[in-house]
């Protein structure tokens, strides 16, 4: 069983590495950007505010697996194929990356006004506004907003397993579906429960270390 | 050093358009501390974060050290905000940065190097007495570690100008106190023009030289504390004089429960040292009953108030009236 469990593991971990990465990638941007541009923020730009707004809401209405079928000519493109784990990573860090946009988004809401006002007050660039005051104080926060994140890719990619994305979700499909093979479907679940479980845990010690409030 | 010429400021939210400052004049001169006082909703608050423009004014001029800062663009603007230093009711410190970072944060926005940025911010923590905290978190502070902590970053970068919106609101009397005096220190020792918003009389009382008294988005009086005092000319200075603890006697007398006359006496400076009330006794036939009194110590001199009853013949009460007036005593009668 090793032999089956352990390749799937390692699959599934590489795509949710990647996928948080490249999600990470578009998705933070996107978030603080819809802070900064609102009416009102430092950086007011009400038309794009609202443009991104929309996207980040178009694409969080996609079912999942509908928006992986639609994505995959997207994977042929950018890895060259549309099967396997790597194919995998394109849709599953596209479906996030809305997902860590809003997240970041709500994470930097969180920032008090005053701590911005204040950077203003001393002549504080935008750039050095972001950089400097909402991101670090808003650190705790989106480090719990990253854990949520890399739990719901890991669901994610069981869901992908199901379509020839491979990982730990194929093999329970595959195995413990299809060949009634139930005791590998148990040990695939345990597997990411346990996964769920330490990530979670790491989250939240990491962000309660780092978190001075 | 300060400006500020025919200022308005008119908030609007959904047709709804509220004027908070109207057609507002200033003039605030170098090294000295100015109060603005008033109630919530006077329009203070949106009157000094017009000063740099945290809210942009609608109409008018503003001018600090010769710069007008209301012609500046963005760019100039965050530039001339480095000369300008602002301290808040909340203190906005960076929660999850340290007492030294902290400090260090406008330096470091100016990109100063690491060895002059270490110095500057010992000397400041230093200054503020608050070495043994470097590298504290602000929530460990208690309310007057973090104001000085946030003064400290708000002199950092020297500038001419300091804006304390509310600054001393949030803590208890004591440390008001201290913060008062910290700041009284750095105008000595700095040469630096402060700005106070407060609604505390006790504020204007303890540091300020003049004081405006603002009601409505306008300016309804201003002059030097001292004369604010002695004859503040309108209700609402009146009200906020007799707000101070120390004179919560007036409000317990009414004159209807007496038959005499009831008025109040203020003395400034010497003034307050000849002894008037024995003087007027013995000239005039009439008796003086003292009701109330009190001394208000200010930043330049002392202001003494008395609440006296007057009993006798009208004639003679009011040669003694007369008298006290030709003697520089400031005399109402309640």
């Amino acid at each position: 069983m090793a032999n089956l469990v352990i390749p799937s593991l390692i699959e599934t971990l590489y795509m949710v590495f990647f996928s948080t990465l490249f999600s990470l990638i578009l998705g933070f941007p996107l978030g603080i950007l819809m802070v900064v541009t609102e009416k009102g923020n430092i950086w007011p730009k009400p038309k794009l505010n609202q443009i991104l707004n929309s996207i980040i809401n178009i694409l969080r209405s996609f079912p999942f697996l509908i928006l992986m079928i639609v994505i995959y000519p997207l994977s042929t493109l950018i890895v060259g194929k549309s099967i396997g784990t790597t194919a995998t990573i394109v849709p599953l860090s596209v479906a996030a990356a809305p997902f860590v946009a809003r997240i970041i988004e709500s994470s930097i809401k969180e920032v008090d006004k005053g701590v911005v006002e204040l950077s203003l007050s001393m002549g504080a660039t935008i750039p050095q506004i972001i950089t400097k005051v909402l991101i670090p104080e808003a650190m705790p926060s989106i480090i719990l907003g990253i854990t949520l994140t890399i739990i719901n890719i890991i669901g994610y990619s069981a869901m992908a397993g199901a379509i020839g994305g491979g990982g730990l979700g194929d093999l329970a499909i595959r195995y413990g579906y299809y060949r009634f093979e139930t005791n590998i479907l148990i040990v695939s679940v345990i597997v990411i429960i346990i996964m769920v479980q330490s990530i979670q845990f790491i989250g939240n010690t990491l962000s309660a270390k780092i978190n001075k409030k | 050093m300060i400006k500020i010429e025919n200022l308005y400021k008119e908030f609007e939210n959904n047709n709804d358009k509220l004027l908070a400052v109207k057609n507002l004049n200033l003039e605030i001169k170098r090294g000295e501390i100015y109060g603005i006082i008033g109630l919530s909703g006077a329009g203070k608050s949106t009157l000094i974060r017009c000063l740099n423009r945290l809210e942009e004014p609608t109409k008018g001029r503003i001018i600090i050290d010769d710069i007008n800062i209301t012609a500046l663009d963005k760019e100039s603007l965050r530039i001339t905000r480095k000369e300008i230093g602002m301290i808040f009711q909340h203190f906005n410190l960076l929660a999850q940065k340290n007492v030294y970072d902290n400090i260090a944060f406008s330096l470091k926005l100016s990109k100063m190097n690491k060895e002059k940025i270490d110095k500057r911010v010992d000397e400041l923590l230093k200054y503020v007495g608050l070495e043994d905290k470097k590298y504290a978190y602000p929530s460990k502070l208690s309310g007057g570690q973090k104001q000085r902590v946030a003064i400290a970053r708000a002199i950092a970068n020297n500038p001419k100008v300091l804006l304390s919106d509310e600054g001393t609101s949030a803590l208890d009397p004591q440390t008001t106190k201290s913060i008062l005096s910290l700041l009284n220190r750095i105008k000595k020792e700095m040469g630096i023009t402060i700005v106070m918003i407060t609604h505390q009389m006790e504020v204007v009382k303890e540091i300020c030289d003049k004081v405006a008294i603002m009601e409505g988005g306008e300016i309804i009086e201003a002059n030097t504390v001292e004369n604010i005092f002695r004859e503040p000319q309108t209700k609402t200075a009146h009200k906020f004089i007799s707000s101070m603890q120390t004179d919560v006697e007036e409000e317990v007398i009414n004159p209807d429960d007496f038959k005499g006359k009831i008025v109040r006496l203020s003395f400034l400076g010497e003034t307050a040292k000849e002894p008037f009330i024995s003087q007027i006794v013995r000239r005039f036939y009439i008796n003086v009953n003292i009701l109330s009194g009190n001394i208000n110590k200010l930043q330049s001199s002392n202001v003494g108030h008395l609440i006296v009853e007057f009993t006798g013949d009208d004639k003679e009460v009011e040669k003694a009236l007369n008298y006290l007036k030709n003697n520089d005593v400031n005399v109402e009668v309640i």
